[in-house]
C-alpha cells in the first residue's frame, strides 16, 4: 500500500533521488504548460490568457480525483498523507501578501525556479528577491509568532468543514472549475492582446 | 503544449509524489533552506538560537539535505530540459513594451521580496499550500489558494502597466 | 467540439463517480477480517502447550511469557511469565512489550479467551511476534503439569508425548527444577511507528 516510503521504510537518499526525479517532472510540465514566461502567468489577471487557471485547476482535479481512487481501491493509507495545517490568520495574511507579491513580480517560487532554469533573469531577480524575503520574514519572526500561530485548526479538510463526503466535495470542484475553464476561454477571446500573445 | 494536456501532466507528477513519498511539490521550502543554511555559516550563534531558525537547525544533518531541496533541484533541470527541448533557451528580461528592464528588474525583486516573506507566513507557497493542498482537499490550500488569487486580481488593476 | 469541452465532459464524468463513492479509510498497518482468519485457520498463530515447555527447558532467551488474567486471579503462572492485566495493556509500562521485534510473545490467559482477545488488538495494530499459548492455562495444566496417562492400547507416539510431558512435569514442579533465570531483553525494543509525513513547505 502507499505511500511507498514512509510506510516501507525506504532509505533517505533513495527518497532524495525519488525527491530529484519528481523534480524533472514538475519543472518539465511547468515549463511545458508556459510557466516560463511571466507575462504569460500574468495574463490570467488581465484575461488575455488563461493558462494558469486552466493548468492550476486541471494539475489539482487530476491529483484529488487520483488519490480518492487510489484510496478507494485500497491502494493509498490517506491517514499518512500529509494535509497542510490551518492556521486561519497565517494562511490568510501570507495568501494576501503572496497574491501581492505574485501581480508585482509576475511569478511564483516554482514558476520563478523554472523560469530562471531557461535564461530568464527577471526570474533570476526574483529568485533573489524571495530569499530576501523569507530572510526579512526570519529577521522578523518575533514580531509576528502571536499571529503566526494563532487559531490553529490542525491538518482539517474542506469536506469535514462543509460536512460532505470527499467525492461530491470533488464533483463540486471540478464543477466549477469546469466553468471557470469555459469563463476563461472567453475571457481570452473578449481581451485578446494578439501583440503579447504573439511574443509569448 | 495544450494547458489541460499540461495540467495533466503536472496532476500526475503530483499524483506520483503524493503516491511514493505522501506528501506534494514544493517550492519556498527549498528557498527557505538556503536562508537558513546561510544564516548560518554567517552567524552561527544568532541562528541557533533564533526562534525561526533553530526550528531547521536542530537536526545533525544540514538542512540543505532536505526533500525539497532535491525536488527544486529536479526542477531547474525538468525547466532547462523542456526549455531546451522546445528552443526558449535565451537570456532575456520580459517586460510589456511600457516600461525599462530595469524597472521589471526591481519589481521582479520586490515581487520576490512579498512573495518570499508571505510564503513564510502562510506556511507554503502556490505549489505547496495551495496546490498540493487542494489536492488532499485541505482547507488550508483552498483558504491559501482563495487568498493568492483574489489578492492577486484586486491589485491586478493597479500593475497593468507592467504587463500590458 | 474543442479540447476544452471534451476534457470537461471527462472530469465531470470521474467527478460524478467520485460523488457516489462512499468515504473510506485504508489502514495499511492493520490487517483485514480475512487475513486475520487466514492467520488463525492456519493455526500460524499459536504455540501449543508442548513447544512452550521445550522452550522453556532449553532455556530459550528469546520468549517472553505474559499472562493477561486480572492482576487478583494472577497466581501459579508459567515459570518466568509477567502479568499484563487487561486494563493496562497499552499503558506506558507495558505497551512496549507487545510492539517490538526482538523477543517472541507468548500469550495466556486461564483459557483461550481472553488472551485472544489481546492477541487480535496486537494484530489489528500491526504489531509482530505475538503468539498465543493454546488451550491456555488450563491446557498446560492438563497436559503439562499433570499429564493424562496414555491407555494401554495407545499408540507409540502417544507414549514418546506422555513421557516428554512427564519429564517436563518434573523440571516444573520436581525437585530437579533449575533456579528460575530471569531474562531480559537486552536489545532496545523499537517497533513500527506509522509516522506522520512531513510536508508542506514549513
Amino acid at each position: 500500500m502507499a505511500p511507498i516510503i514512509p510506510i516501507y521504510e525506504i532509505s533517505q537518499e533513495l527518497n532524495f533521488l525519488i525527491a530529484f526525479i519528481i523534480g524533472i517532472g514538475f519543472g518539465f510540465a511547468l515549463e511545458q504548460a508556459g510557466f516560463s514566461s511571466s507575462r504569460k502567468l500574468a495574463g490570467m489577471f488581465y484575461g488575455y490568457d488563461t493558462t494558469v487557471l486552466k493548468v492550476f485547476f486541471t494539475a489539482a482535479i487530476v491529483a484529488m480525483l487520483g488519490l480518492l481512487f487510489l484510496n478507494h481501491w485500497e491502494l493509498i493509507d490517506m491517514s499518512i498523507i500529509y494535509v497542510n495545517e490551518y492556521y486561519i490568520n497565517s494562511a490568510i495574511i501570507g495568501g494576501v501578501i503572496m497574491g501581492v507579491g505574485f501581480i508585482i513580480g509576475g511569478f511564483c517560487p516554482g514558476t520563478s525556479v523554472c523560469a530562471a532554469a531557461i535564461g530568464k533573469l527577471d526570474a533570476m531577480a526574483y529568485l533573489g528577491g524571495a530569499l530576501i524575503g523569507i530572510f526579512l520574514f526570519g529577521e522578523t519572526y518575533p514580531l509576528w509568532k502571536d499571529i503566526y500561530m494563532k487559531n490553529y485548526l490542525g491538518g482539517i479538510k474542506l469536506s469535514t468543514t462543509l460536512g460532505i463526503s470527499d467525492g461530491l466535495l470533488i464533483f463540486l470542484i471540478i464543477a466549477a472549475a469546469t466553468l471557470m475553464f469555459w469563463v476563461g476561454e472567453w475571457a481570452e477571446k473578449k481581451f485578446r492582446r494578439s501583440d503579447i500573445s504573439k511574443e509569448l | 503544449m495544450n494547458p489541460y494536456l499540461a495540467g495533466v501532466i503536472l496532476g500526475l507528477v503530483l499524483l506520483l509524489s503524493f503516491y511514493l513519498t505522501g506528501r506534494g511539490l514544493g517550492a519556498s521550502g527549498a528557498m527557505k533552506s538556503v536562508v537558513v543554511t546561510g544564516v548560518e555559516v554567517v552567524a552561527h550563534e544568532k541562528a541557533a538560537t533564533s526562534d525561526f531558525y533553530g526550528k531547521y537547525l536542530e537536526g545533525e544533518s544540514s538542512p540543505m539535505k532536505n526533500w525539497l531541496v532535491f525536488q527544486v533541484l529536479g526542477v531547474l533541470v525538468g525547466g532547462f530540459l523542456s526549455g531546451a527541448l522546445a528552443g526558449r533557451l535565451s537570456l532575456k528580461t520580459e517586460h510589456a513594451p511600457g516600461i525599462t528592464s530595469r524597472k521589471r528588474m526591481l519589481m521582479a525583486i520586490l515581487g520576490g521580496a512579498l512573495f518570499g516573506f508571505g510564503s513564510q507566513f502562510g506556511r507554503g507557497c502556490t505549489s505547496g499550500a495551495a496546490l498540493s493542498g487542494m489536492a488532499t482537499l485541505s482547507l488550508a490550500g483552498f483558504v491559501t489558494m482563495i487568498a493568492i488569487f483574489g489578492t492577486a486580481y484586486l491589485f491586478a488593476y493597479f500593475f497593468r502597466k507592467n504587463w500590458i | 467540439m474543442n479540447t476544452r469541452q471534451i476534457f470537461s465532459i471527462i472530469v465531470l464524468a470521474l467527478g460524478l463517480t467520485a460523488a457516489i463513492l462512499p468515504n473510506k479509510r485504508n489502514d495499511s498497518f492493520t490487517l483485514n477480517e480475512e487475513e486475520l482468519l487466514q492467520e488463525m485457520l492456519l493455526g500460524k498463530n499459536y504455540v501449543s502447550t508442548d513447544e512452550l515447555a521445550d522452550l522453556l527447558i532449553s532455556g530459550d532467551p528469546s520468549i517472553q511469557i505474559i499472562d493477561v488474567r486480572p492482576a487478583e486471579e494472577f497466581k501459579d503462572p508459567i515459570r518466568g511469565a509477567i502479568n499484563i492485566p487487561i486494563d493496562s495493556l497499552f499503558s506506558d509500562t507495558y505497551g512496549y512489550l507487545f510492539d517490538q521485534l526482538v523477543m517472541k510473545n507468548i500469550i495466556y490467559s486461564e483459557n483461550d479467551q481472553l488472551a485472544t482477545q489481546v492477541w487480535m488488538i496486537t494484530k489489528q495494530l500491526g504489531y509482530k511476534n505475538n503468539y498465543l499459548l493454546k488451550g491456555g492455562l488450563n491446557a498446560w495444566e492438563s497436559t503439562i503439569l499433570d499429564p493424562e496417562t496414555p491407555s494401554q492400547s495407545a499408540s507409540v507416539s502417544e507414549w514418546d508425548i506422555y513421557r516428554r510431558r512427564m519429564a517436563a512435569r518434573q523440571y516444573f514442579t520436581g525437585a530437579k527444577a533449575l533456579p528460575k533465570v530471569d531474562v531480559t531483553p537486552i536489545l532496545p525494543i523499537q517497533g513500527r511507528k506509522k509516522k506522520k509525513v512531513q510536508g508542506g513547505c514549513s
